[in-house]
Parts: C-alpha cells; sequence; structure tokens
C-alpha cells in the first residue's frame, strides 16, 4: 500500500495518465503527462516543480551537534556555517557508502539532514556518549524542489523575510510565504538553478498552490521523476541503489562502493584531530587507492544512429533516461559497468555514469559500450569525460 | 619521551600479573588503583572493627600455581589453605550433605543419599577432571585471530588443537558435546540424588544470570573445575590471610620488579590522540603520559567510561554496548559471635556452604531474576573464612561471607538505590538462612550488605558483573571481550586489556592478565610500534 | 513365505519416503514399510471430521530441499506449494504487528512501536540471510567424524572450517551468537519492541524445551529461516490439500521409481545375523528380509526398540539413552462454521491467509515456558495458527474453515496427573485463549481435535511426541546427531541405516536426512551417487 505524500491531492489531480513510482514507500509522479519532455524542458528554460517529500529528515541539536554531524559525514563540518548547506556522503567504519545527502545548518548547533533511506538508528548510535540529540522529522515536514531558470524570479516575487536574490548557491533561508513559514535552501538534484522549500504538512497545499499561481507567468510545471532522472544525470549526480550500493543493503562485499570508487573522493575531508566514521579506512584507501573509479562517459552518438540505421530504425535510445546497468570493454575485454544512461536533450549527447577500471576512468581515455539493437549486441566508442556534463553559469551564479 | 611505557588502570589481580611480567621484562609500568587497597574484587579489607572480609572474591582455586610459582609468590610468603570440606550443601531441619576433600569420606556422605550415585561420584569426579584438563588448553592460549591469520598465525593455532588432540579424541568430542549442555542436563546423565544434583548445578551458576536448566551450564562447571584439584566440585583452595594476600603478594612482586604502584589515583580518561593511547588523566589533573595503556577495568567502562564513545567507532560501539554484562549477585557479610549449631560445624562449614537444595529451588530462584526481581527464595552461597584463617577476627568471632543469587542489578520495579529494596533483600536472604541453618541468625553481631549497585560502585564493576561480561558461550575466545577484539588490543593503538572480560574470562584466575602480558610483549619485541592494529 | 528386497524401509514418512525414493532411482529393488494405514508419518493429511481436512500434525512447509522436489520431479506427482507471506500477532489490548510482503507497509507497521526496530528489521533480516546461507552448506553435507578423522573426515573437516572461515568476520561472529544465545538476547542486540521480539523468538522456540530466555533459542530461529521456495530464503508456504500432499507426492514417484509401499505394516524388529541385518520382523510375525534396512523412525526407536541391546556397542546405548526428546508441544485442530473474526484485525482479510502467532510478549512466552518447565502445560500457551482453507478452498466445505494450532507448551510428561486425564482442559485453555483475541471464536467451533505430545506418540511413534526426532539444541546436531561416531547414518550393524530426522540435518519438512542417507547407502553397494531410473 503506497502513501499519499501531503502534495497528494494536487498532484494526484494534474496527474492525468496516472503514471507513479512507489518512492520510499509514497505515490509520486514519473511524470504528469505522457511524455517527460514538456518537463525537462521546464528545469532547462522555465521552472518545474517537483514534489520530494519521500526524502528522509533528520534534526540534530544539542551542544555536540556540530560534532555529531562532523563524526557522521565525510566532509568537514566546520566549513558549514549557520546559514549554510553541504552535500555530502556517509561512511560505514570500513569507508564504504551507506547513503548521501544535504547537512543543513540551521542554527550553530541545530542540523537538519536529508537522506535518501531511513538513518536514525545509525545517527543515533554515532550520537553514543555525545550531547546531541537525533529526531526523525520526516513526517514533519513536506518538501518541493523549485528548480529552473526562472526559479529564482518566482521565489524572490512570493518569498518575504528572506533575501532570496542574493541567496547564494548552498545557502539556506528562512522566510514566509504569505503566512506560511518555509525553510528555502539553495540546492537541487537537477544541476540547475533552483531551490528545495520545506514546510509544515499543513501547509502543503497552500504553498503549491501559492508556487503555481505566481510561476505560471515564469513558465512553471509540475515534473516528475523521469525528468529528475535526465537532469541529475547531465549534472553527473549519483543515485543511491543506482550508481553506487549502500553498505547496508549490499549483499556481496565486491558491491560496496567507497566514496573514491563513486566519484566523492573529493568529499572526503580530513583535518588534523578529525576523527569522522570510517576515517582510518579511507586514508588507507587514499594511500592505495582502489582499482575501481568513478568516470562520465559520452558514446559516441553518430554510431549509435549508424548502427540503428543499419536495420532501418531511427535510434531508439533517445528517450528516458535509464538505470540498467551496461557494460564497458577495452580492447574487447569489460573494463567496467555503465550505471545510468541517457540521452541529453540540451546537449544531444547520449550520457552514462559508470564505474570503470581506474586505469580506464581518466579524461580522454577511449572505452567501448555495449549497445543492444534489433536483439543484437554491439560496441560503440564512447569517451571518458568530466562531469558535470551539463554545468550552466545560473547554477552558481 | 614517556616516563612509563606502559601504565596499568586499576590494581585487580589481573591487572597486577601483567604488571608483574611487563615489569620483569625490564618494562617501566606504573599501576594505578582507585581505591586504598589493591585487589579490586579480589581484596581483603577491614569491614567491621578489627575484622578483614574477603570483599567480593572468597578463593583463589582456579589461581594456577604453577602461575602463582612462576610469578614469585610462593617466594613472598603466599600459603595455600585446603580445609577438610569441599563443600556442604544445607538441606533443611539441620540435615547437610558434604562432599570432602577425602573422596572416601564424600563415599560414606552420599551412601545414604543414594547408594548408586555414591559409587558414580568417583568417576564423575574423574570426568570433571578430564573435562576440564582439555578446557584448560583453550584457557591457557590467547583465541586464535581467525581472519587477519597470517600462516605462522594458523600454525600458533595448531599447537593447542594438536594438545588436545593428545589428550585424547574421544574427550575432546565429548567435551564438544557436553559444553553446551545444561547443568541439569549434564547431572541427570550422571545422577539421582535431587540434593546431589542442586549443589553441584551451583558450580555452573556463577557468571550467569540463569538458572540449572540454562545452555552452556555445563561449561561454566568445567571452567570452575579447571585450576587446583576440583574434587568433584570445583576448584576451590583458600588464601592465607584472605584473597587479598594473592593481590598484596602480587603488588609486592610487581614492585619488587621495578614497577610503581599507586593506590587513591583515580583515572578519569585515557588520552587519546589520533587515535593512539597516549597515557591517562586523573581525577585531580594530574596526566601522565605513557608508552602505551593498559586498562584491567571491565570493557565497557574501559570504552565508554575512560576512552569514550564518541572516540570509537558506532560499529564497535554497538558491540560494546551489547556485552552481556548482568551483575545478579549481592554480597553479605556477616559478623558472628560463634558458629551455629551444626553438628560437626568446623569441619562441614569449612569449604563453601550452599542453599540448593535441589535444581528446581535454583531454577525458580532464577525464574526470579528473568523478571527482573529478586529471588523470593534465594540460592545461597557461604564462605566462613575464619574457620582456616581465625586470624582474620578478632578471637571467638567468625565471619561468614554469603552471595545471595539472584539478585539482579536491573530491578524492574524499584531501585538499589532504594533503602527498602536493600532491606528486603536482606530479610529475605536472613529468613532463607535461619530456614536451613537455624542458629546462625542469633549469632549476628554485624552485617554489611553489598548490592549490585555497590559492587558497581564501590569495586567498579560495571552492571555489578564480577565476571566483566557473562561467561555464556556466546562471550569466550574470539566473541571476549566483543566479537573479533579477543586478543586483548583495541582499536585504540597502544591500548590494551587485561581484565577479566577478556579471555579466558572471570573469576580469580589470571589468566587474562598473563596473556594480555604476553600479547604486549610480543607486539613491543618485534621491534614494531607498540600496539593496536587498525580497526576492521 | 518372506519375500527378499534390496532394501527395506522402516516408516513412510517424508524421509523415509525420500530415502526409498533414490534407492528405487538408483534401480534397488526397494520395500517401504509403514506401520499406519497411510503414508505420512507426522506428514500427513486426513479427514477426521467430515468435509474438513486437517494438516494433523506438521502444517507449513519451507525447508524442504530444492533439490529434491527437482530430481523427484514432485511438482508432476502433484506436488503445489502455495504462499504463506503475513503474521499476525494480535495483542491483547486490541492492537496487533501485522507484518507481510509489502516492505513499507511493515516498516511502517513496526515504526508504530519503534522507527529504530523499523530501520533494524532491514538489516536483521539481511543478517539472518547471511546466516541461512553460511549454514546452507551444512544441510547438504554428511557430517565429518572427529572421533574418527579418518581421511575423508580429516578432509571434511578441513573443507568445513575453510567455508566458515571464508565467512566475513562480522558473518562468522554472528553465526556463533546465533549458537549460543538466546533468542531474546540475540534479538535485544536489534530490536527494544517486545511484540516484535516475541513473536521473532517464537520461531526460536518452536520444537524446543527451552523459552526465549533459554540460551540456545537463538538457533532455532536460523532453523526456521533457512526455508528455501523458488529460490528464496525465508519462504514459507502451504501445501495444496494439506502437508500430506507433500508425503503422497514422494511416495508417487517412489512408486513411480519402482518402490513398493506397504501400510498397515507396523516392525517389530530387525533380524540381525552375525551382525548383518537380514531384514524385519513384522508385529504380526510376518518377516521380509533385505540385503539392506534403513530405519526413518526416531534414534530410540531405531536402536532401543527394533534391535537387541546386546547387539550394539555400549557407548552407544548409553548416547542414545541420553539423546533427548522432551516433546513440548501439541497441536489443536478446529473445524469452522466460519471465518474466525479478531478484534485487532476484524473481518475477512488477506491475514487470513497468513499465521496468526499469539505471542504478545517475551514475558507471555516465557510464562508459558516456567509452567511446561514445572512439569504442567502452559495455562497461557504461545499458538501459531494457519488457516489453510482461507488459501485452499479443498480443505473445507465453501465458507467453512480448518484451523491449525500448533501449540506450546505442553510436556511430555506430567508431574500432576496424565493427558489422557488432562487433554480437553488442555483444548480448553488453548480455546480460552484463542477467543481472547477472536470471541466469535467458541461459536464457530464444529469439530474440534486435541493432540497431546502423548497423542502424538501414539498416533506417529515420535518419542515422546517430539516433533524434531529429538531435540535440535547444539549437543544433538551435526556429529553428534544422534551420536558421535553415529551420525553418518550407518549403525554398528552391517546393512542397516538411519534415514530420519533423528540424523544430521535434523527435523523439519526438509528430506535431506533421507536423502543423505540414500547417498551413503548406494555408495556402500558401489552404486555411486548418480542413481539412474531403471
Amino acid at each position: 500500500m503506497l502513501l499519499e505524500t501531503p502534495f497528494h491531492p494536487r498532484t494526484a489531480t494534474l496527474c492525468h495518465h496516472r503514471r507513479w513510482r512507489n518512492w520510499s514507500g509514497y505515490a509520486i509522479a514519473l511524470g504528469y503527462e505522457p511524455s517527460h519532455e514538456y518537463e525537462y524542458y521546464a528545469v532547462r528554460s522555465g521552472a518545474a516543480l517537483f514534489d520530494i517529500s519521500p526524502l528522509r529528515k533528520y534534526e540534530i541539536t544539542g551542544p555536540d551537534a556540530a560534532a555529531l554531524v562532523d563524526r557522521i559525514v565525510t566532509r568537514n563540518v566546520a566549513d558549514c556555517r549557520e546559514g549554510r548547506v553541504l552535500y555530502s556522503p556517509w561512511c560505514d567504519e570500513a569507508g564504504k557508502l551507506i547513503d548521501d545527502g544535504t547537512v543543513q545548518r540551521l542554527e550553530v548547533d541545530r542540523f537538519r539532514v536529508t537522506a535518501a533511506d531511513p538513518c536514525l538508528r545509525w545517527f543515533q548510535d554515532c550520537a553514543l556518549g555525545m550531547d546531541a540529540r537525533v529526531r526523525d522529522i520526516s513526517l514533519e515536514l513536506a518538501a518541493l524542489a523549485l528548480q529552473g531558470p526562472t526559479s529564482r524570479d518566482i521565489l524572490t516575487r512570493l518569498v518575504t523575510g528572506a533575501d532570496i536574490a542574493s541567496l547564494p548557491y548552498f545557502g539556506l533561508a528562512k522566510g514566509a510565504v504569505g503566512s506560511i513559514p518555509v525553510t528555502i535552501t539553495r540546492t537541487g538534484y537537477t544541476g540547475d538553478l533552483g531551490y528545495e522549500i520545506c514546510v509544515r504538512p499543513g501547509h502543503a497545499l497552500d504553498l503549491w498552490d501559492a508556487l503555481m499561481e505566481t510561476g505560471r507567468g515564469y513558465g512553471i510545471a509540475p515534473a516528475g521523476l523521469d525528468a529528475l532522472d535526465v537532469t541529475r544525470i547531465e549534472a553527473g549526480l549519483l543515485l543511491k541503489e543506482v550508481d553506487y550500493v549502500s553498505a547496508w543493503t549490499a549483499l556481496i562485499e565486491s558491491r560496496k562502493s567507497s566514496p573514491y570508487e563513486a566519484g566523492l573522493g573529493w568529499t572526503v575531508q580530513p583535518r588534523p584531530g578529525r576523527d569522522f566514521v570510517g576515517r582510518r579506512a579511507l586514508e588507507r584507501e587514499a594511500a592505495r587507492p582502489s582499482k575501481w573509479a568513478f568516470a562520465g562517459l559520452e558514446v559516441d552518438w553518430p554510431r549509435i544512429e549508424r548502427r540503428f540505421a543499419s536495420v532501418g530504425l531511427p535510434p531508439l535510445v533517445a528517450g528516458k533516461a535509464s538505470r540498467e546497468p551496461v557494460p564497458i570493454f577495452a580492447a574487447g575485454a569489460q573494463v567496467g559497468f555503465v550505471t545510468s544512461s541517457t540521452f541529453s536533450p540540451i546537449l544531444k549527447k547520449y550520457i552514462a555514469l559508470a564505474t570503470l577500471q581506474r586505469d580506464f576512468a581518466r579524461p580522454g581515455g577511449r572505452v567501448d559500450f555495449e549497445l543492444t539493437v534489433e536483439f543484437v549486441r554491439h560496441e560503440v566508442p564512447a569517451t571518458v569525460v568530466e562531469t558535470p556534463f551539463f554545468d550552466p553559469a545560473r547554477k552558481r551564479a | 619521551m614517556s616516563a612509563y611505557d606502559a601504565v596499568v588502570v586499576g590494581a585487580g589481580h589481573n591487572a597486577l600479573v601483567t604488571a608483574v611480567m611487563l615489569a620483569r621484562e625490564g618494562w617501566k609500568v606504573l599501576v594505578l588503583e582507585r581505591r586504598g587497597a589493591v585487589g579490586g574484587a579480589a581484596a581483603t579489607e577491614e569491614v567491621f572493627p578489627g575484622c578483614r572480609v574477603n570483599l567480593a572474591a572468597q578463593d583463589a582455586g582456579l589461581f594456577r600455581r604453577e602461575v602463582a610459582s612462576d610469578l614469585g609468590l610462593d617466594a613472598r610468603g603466599l600459603k595455600w589453605v585446603h580445609p577438610p570440606a569441599v563443600a556442604t550443601s544445607l538441606l533443611g531441619a539441620g540435615e547437610a550433605l558434604t562432599l570432602w576433600r577425602d573422596p572416601g569420606r564424600t563415599r560414606d556422605e552420599l551412601e545414604p543419599h543414594g547408594r548408586a550415585d555414591a559409587a558414580r561420584f568417583p568417576d564423575w569426579a574423574d570426568y570433571l577432571r578430564s573435562m576440564a584438563r582439555v578446557l584448560r588448553v583453550a584457557l591457557e592460549h590467547a583465541p586464535p585471530d581467525l581472519h587477519g591469520a597470517s600462516v605462522r598465525e594458523r600454525l600458533r593455532l595448531l599447537r593447542p588443537l594438536l594438545r588436545a588432540g593428545r589428550l585424547g579424541k574421544r574427550t575432546v568430542v565429548e567435551l564438544l558435546r557436553a559444553i553446551p549442555l545444561s547443568a541439569r542436563d549434564l547431572l541427570d546423565d550422571w545422577f539421582t540424588g535431587d540434593a546431589l544434583k542442586g549443589m553441584l548445578a551451583t558450580t555452573a551458576l556463577a557468571g550467569a544470570r540463569q538458572g540449572p536448566n540454562a545452555m552452556g551450564g555445563a561449561f561454566r562447571m568445567f571452567y570452575h573445575a579447571a585450576g587446583s584439584e576440583p574434587c568433584g566440585f570445583r576448584s576451590t583452595v583458600f588464601v592465607e590471610g584472605g584473597v587479598g594476600a594473592l593481590s598484596e603478594a602480587l603488588a609486592t612482586a610487581a614492585r619488587m620488579h621495578g614497577a610503581e604502584v599507586r593506590t587513591g589515583a583515580d583515572v578519569e580518561s585515557i588520552l587519546v590522540k589520533d587515535g593512539v593511547a597516549k597515557g591517562v588523566l586523573l581525577a585531580g589533573g594530574e596526566e601522565i603520559p605513557a608508552g602505551c595503556v593498559v586498562s584491567g577495568v571491565d570493557p565497557r567502562r574501559t570504552f565508554f567510561g575512560l576512552v569514550g564513545a564518541p572516540r570509537l567507532g558506532p560499529e564497535f560501539n554497538r558491540k560494546v554496548a551489547n556485552i552481556q554484562l548482568h551483575g545478579t549477585t549481592a554480597a553479605l557479610h556477616l559478623l558472628l559471635d560463634g558458629l551455629p549449631p551444626l553438628p560437626d560445624a568446623v569441619d562441614r562449614l569449612s569449604g563453601r556452604t550452599l542453599v540448593a537444595p535441589d535444581l528446581d529451588y535454583l531454577e525458580r530462584a532464577g525464574d526470579d531474576a528473568k523478571y527482573g526481581r529478586c529471588s523470593a527464595r534465594p540460592h545461597l552461597d557461604m564462605v566462613v573464612p575464619t574457620l582456616h584463617n581465625p586470624a582474620l577476627a578478632p578471637a571467638g568471632r567468625h565471619l561468614a561471607s554469603i552471595q545471595i543469587r539472584y539478585s539482579p542489578y536491573r530491578l524492574r520495579s524499584g531501585s538499589w538505590a532504594d533503602g527498602a529494596t536493600h532491606d528486603d533483600l536482606l530479610a529475605g536472604a536472613l529468613e532463607v538462612l535461619d530456614e536451613f541453618l537455624p542458629g546462625l541468625r542469633e549469632r549476628i553481631v554485624d552485617h554489611r550488605l553489598l548490592t549490585p549497585l555497590d559492587l558497581e560502585t564501590e569495586l567498579g564493576l560495571t552492571g555489578g558483573d564480577e565476571y566483566h561480561g557473562q561467561m555464556g558461550l556466546d562471550q569466550l575466545l574470539f566473541m571476549r571481550p566483543v566479537p573479533g577484539w579477543g586478543r586483548y588490543r583495541t582499536p585504540v593503538e597502544r591500548l590494551f586489556l587485561c581484565g577479566s572480560g577478556t579471555h579466558p574470562g572471570g573469576g580469580v584466575t589470571g589468566g587474562p592478565g598473563r596473556l594480555a602480558a604476553r600479547e604486549i610483549l610480543r607486539d613491543g619485541k618485534r621491534g614494531a610500534p607498540l600496539g593496536g592494529r587498525d580497526q576492521p | 513365505m518372506a519375500r527378499s528386497y534390496d532394501a527395506i524401509v522402516i516408516g513412510g514418512g517424508h524421509n523415509g519416503l525420500v530415502h526409498a525414493a533414490y534407492l528405487a532411482r538408483a534401480g534397488l529393488d526397494v520395500c517401504v514399510l509403514e506401520a499406519r494405514p497411510l503414508v505420512g508419518g507426522a506428514t500427513v493429511t486426513e479427514e477426521i471430521f467430515p468435509g474438513f481436512r486437517y494438516s494433523v500434525f506438521s502444517y507449513v512447509v519451507s525447508l524442504m530441499r530444492p533439490e529434491i522436489i527437482r530430481e523427484l520431479d514432485l511438482p508432476r506427482h502433484g506436488l503445489t506449494i502455495l504462499p504463506l507471506e503475513s503474521t499476525l500477532t494480535p495483542l491483547p489490548d486490541g492492537d496487533r504487528l501485522y507484518r507481510d510482503g509489502d516492505h513499507y507497509r511493515t516498516w511502517r507497521e513496526i515504526a508504530r512501536f519503534s522507527v529504530r526496530d523499523a530501520e533494524a528489521y532491514d538489516d536483521y533480516g539481511r543478517s539472518l540471510f547471511f546466516m541461512a546461507r553460511a549454514v546452507k552448506y551444512l544441510l547438504d553435507i554428511v557430517p565429518p567424524d572427529p572421533a574418527r578423522l579418518g581421511p575423508r573426515d580429516i578432509s571434511g573437516l578441513i573443507r568445513l572450517a575453510r567455508h566458515f572461515l571464508g565467512l566475513e568476520p562480522e558473518q562468522l561472529h554472528l553465526l556463533v551468537k546465533l549458537m549460543t544465545m538466546s533468542a531474546a538476547d540475540f534479538l535485544d542486540e536489534w530490536f527494544e519492541t517486545d511484540v516484535l521480539k516475541a513473536t521473532l523468538s517464537a520461531s526460536g522456540i518452536i520444537g524446543t524445551f527451552l523459552g526465549p530466555r533459554s540460551p540456545g533459542t537463538a538457533y532455532v530461529l536460523l532453523h526456521h529461516y533457512m526455508g528455501e521456495i523458488d529460490g528464496h530464503f525465508r519462504a514459507w508456504g502451504f501445501a495444496r490439500g494439506g502437508t500430506g500432499a507433500v508425503a503422497e507426492a514422494i511416495a508417487s514417484a517412489a512408486r513411480e521409481a519402482g518402490a513398493e509401499i506397504r501400510t498397515d505394516a507396523p516392525v517389530a524388529r530387525v533380524l540381525v545375523r552375525n551382525g548383518r541385518v537380514t531384514g524385519v520382523a513384522l508385529a504380526n510375525g510376518d518377516e521380509v528380509h533385505g540385503k539392506v534396512v534403513a530405519s526413518s523412525l526416531d534414534p530410540r526407536r531405531t536402536f532401543l526398540d527394533l534391535l537387541e541391546e546386546d547387539e550394539l556397542p555400549g557407548e552407544l546405548v548409553r548416547a542414545v539413552r541420553a539423546f533427548r526428546f522432551r516433546g513440548s508441544s501439541g497441536k489443536v485442530n478446529l473445524a469452522l462454521d466460519a471465518a474466525p473474526d479478531f478484534t485487532c484485525m476484524p473481518g475477512w482479510g488477506p491475514h487470513l491467509r497468513g499465521a496468526v502467532s499469539i505471542s504478545p510478549s517475551l514475558d507471555y512466552l516465557e510464562r508459558a515456558y516456567d509452567d511446561a518447565k514445572y512439569g504442567d502445560y502452559s495455562k497461557e500457551p504461545y499458538i501459531d495458527i494457519v488457516i489453510p482453507s482461507a488459501i485452499d478452498p479443498g480443505m473445507a466445505p465453501p465458507g467453512k474453515h480448518v484451523m491449525s494450532c500448533f501449540v506450546q507448551y505442553a510436556p511430555y510428561e506430567l508431574r500432576e496427573g496424565t493427558w489422557d486425564e488432562k487433554r480437553e482442559a488442555f483444548g480448553d485453555a488453548v480455546v480460552d485463549t484463542l477467543a481472547r483475541y477472536a470471541p466469535n471464536l467458541r461459536d464457530i467451533i464444529l469439530h474440534r481435535q486435541v493432540l497431546t505430545p502423548l497423542d502424538i506418540e501414539r498416533t506417529t511413534g515420535l518419542s515422546q511426541g517430539n516433533i524434531f526426532q529429538g531435540e535440535l539444541s547444539p549437543s544433538q546436531l551435526f556429529f553428534l546427531r544422534p551420536a558421535a561416531g553415529y551420525a553418518k547414518y550407518r549403525t554398528p550393524v552391517r546393512g542397516y541405516y538411519q534415514c530420519g530426522s533423528g540424523t544430521h540435518p535434523g527435523g523439519g519438512i526438509m528430506g535431506a536426512p533421507g536423502k543423505l542417507a540414500a547417498n551413503t547407502v548406494l555408495a556402500d553397494l558401489g552404486r555411486g551417487r548418480r542413481g539412474r531410473g531403471r
């Protein structure tokens, strides 16, 4: 039985095609229309409104709150001042990824952490012996993401009590929409200019209505997970259980990943005296790198077209993002696998997130991508590139 | 530069054994004890004016004689005392059943209670001895490191296996079969007499919170028989001057080898920097740097109390939190103005004296503990040390130290801090005592009751657990003190454990202290940096 | 005239039948002798009350080895296993804990009690999956004998050590805990919710004479997680037509392979000449001769009843005498006029297709055990209920139901009175307990069958009514089942074998003992492992 989020009365009315997905036990629209194309372009040229309420949210408070968050995540929380947000993964003692999310510093000793999956027990166990309290506030907050070039304009018009126009990338502000108190962070999962807005569930519908109303003149569209999937791949952002397997759900050791292996090495930020969970294992790995590494791939699109054309077809891969793992070869031997791939409508390229043997993961490297055309497998060339694939200046500006 | 190669936290008997062994290798050792005297749970102190009382541990039957000689204790005047009785079970109405050190006398004693049992008893005594002998092989080696194991390590593992194998494959197989049995199951296969079975089953109770029906009881029976001659019961040997004399002899030996032993020195925390132990901080604020820190304190107190959970990984902390620590005994010390009117009392009361009339009595006592309350009719285990150590009390006076089981540390209702709980426990124990040993009550001049909470606050036994962790089958070998850390090392480099919470376990055995010292010396000798390995 | 066979199998329970089927498939001329008028032993379906078919004793299927199902082609012989997915634990205050195949709903249900527990529940399930995978290895091997240490034993022990040392350290440690701890202590490491711990621990006490706080019960918890259906661990199911359908399918496979199955043929004695088996004598005096005789009865019957003591070494006689049975469970089968109506989940619903567990708290189970420990049946027992007719309409007339109640504890030996005197009072205690949670129950009972451990023993021959042919305790497992030196299905009498649940790997509708024993017999006869049908 799937639950409904606080926005469901609105999203259900709009979701004409009844395309829903189970996201952590909630029904969330995959798309409101037969194709996600319009929603995709809303992200890149207008504003798209996503219901992201199923994210887990935790509140960490108390004198040791900062020390606790610093113990949990791989990034250095000392760098996160009040009113700032940090993206970080967290690891187990063996330095393997558990989950990732944002850390919002609401006050000096009050944090909000989002996670893809339940982590209360872990956070509380990390807090043993510390003067900090961890509370699951997932049901106390509904959340929307407003993403796209016009999102700032919409919020500037709508929000009082916060200076949206000057809110920096990964900044946090408390304000109000009408009489509704909201927390706004300049974060998102699309790689575009965008915001995430938290609200009490009782105010959820009013907030939705206000955004849709004001957004009308700015090209706002409700958007679903299909559009989100394409944009997050363009932004080079990982999806838990797709691009990496959590140490908690991996049934075999080799399926676990370290931050280094998942392209998140930059989030491992030791400093003298800082002892976050997994530090020792990650130090060891930094000294002796794993044979696996993360890579972005651009697959040779003309070659894909040609493969399809040879059997008289248009390139049928264009369309939705794929979460099907695809083998990657070099000189006939498998050297890794793609975990997510999509045709990027804005780049007009076929792009993929991959886990490759380190030697093949350097930018500029050439590998072969397995492509199945009419039940026959082929290899088409691909080039290793830096991510994000799409990185507009407005994201940070 | 540190002034000390090793600081030992706590001066319990295991910590002292470690200190002696390190000091005699030329290490500069400092032992720090919070209390005014050494010994920890193996201390003898003045509880009543002019009387010296064994606070918790009563005897040192599990302390291997070879170890004592090796550490030079005999030379320091340590004397062992073997009283004529091993154990006496009180059966009520002035009836008593005694197991004597003299097998012939035991046979005569058992005859009236059942000829078959009397005839089997010598076989039982042999059986117990042979099981204990095989078990001892495991107790005398550090537990195997099954995973980090190098080839050399694995070969080392073979040695005890071969040693055990030489004692007979059948004996080893029988040990494997018998170890998980409950005391009841094992005894049912041997005897029919309720009184005898009840009495023998008591040796399975120490170190566990369950009654005689619990699996693993047979293991504890063998464990408690693994010291000096168990005589079909448990190894019971007293020390002249009280069990504290053993601890003092150890402290003297340590000093002889150059160690410093400071009492009244309360270690507040172990100093850790970047995952390495650097020394200790005393309650007064004094910092003592050291090459390594060795803790004789129980593992939970060591990690959570002295190191601090935030310095350790959450997965490791879960293991520490999951250590089964369950105090189930209270200690009642009595000052008597004479012996109770039991026939032949001087002899009969010279060993352990028990209220354990049958297995169901013990099981019912344990049932109460399951639901978090004190036994309505407790099992009592009494020693009258003045019978073999008259100097412990003024002339004409006797001392009796009684373990009251079950008195669970964790009560479902009420609290040990509440005087009424304390009084109820005392009244209940005296009532049972009066029933089984009439006349004793009238002899009481003074008393002192140590509840499980007192054992924690006064002796530092977390949860009141005298064994620093239950002696269940799940907390032995490489599972003790926590799974995967059975080799005296810890996630903190240069911090070692040497107390009863480590293999082979609790009781006045000296085993953990000895094996820990060997491992510490091994780390030191290789020239490699002294200390622990990485977290798994 | 005594007929002579290549092999005689004593007892037509599921293990005896599996054994016979494998021998027959290898080309042996096999005869199964079953005392009762129908095959199955404790795996039977009987129409005790017209129109209502009871799975009289065992009632769910999970442990049956998949390769046996495959090799004997049991689906073709009529075996269909229907899913059993949910567990409902009603609480006295009208609340409940309901777990089913919907991961998120179960998560939320547990989170009503504790979010931490909901999170830990996934971790727990995964951990037990690893444990089951680690231990499953043991189900398919003949235990090496450390007392004998022949070359095969040594290589077996080395393989075993390599297998277990090959586990991740955390998994090995967990396995040790599982082998030694009480179910309650083991579960305490994960959970804080009493009713969740109680219901999970209940699977650790089934068939044992131990309470959830008794060390050693955690292992049985795993034994009940090892079930495998279609490649999924922890899958439970009903055999369509009741558990008797399992036995009938195996019997059909055995017959097809040429085995002869005789019912109403109780065996009185195993015939031995010069240390070698020659056949068996039936209770009616007839003799049946065979080169090989395999007993699927429990060790006490196999050795002490069917043989003379002087035909056996003293150490074996002693070990079998010390082998513990201690039946601890009874069974109440009810024919119902309508579906039971549970206060906590009123009306008809999918919960009736699953198990209902009367295990509201650990103390409840522990008190139930306390009653039994001192020689009485539990006044408020643990009850594991299934209603097969809710998913298999053939089990009862339309709209009516059969309800199977597995009840613990019912000690075989009562301190006061006899089971013949107390049987109905025991049945009343069960119905009274159930009526507290399903108040309409009393009014809809059309027929009640109460089976005490004594009845189980009388009907099936299981000593002391132990459903596993001997307790599954560490002292009675692996190379110690049934006795050190005799755990490889052979006996001191040449040609006489054991193939029942009293041998490794133990009880439950698993079939593994029967198959492993058949491998041993065939190897001894020089026929190798791979038998061919005729």
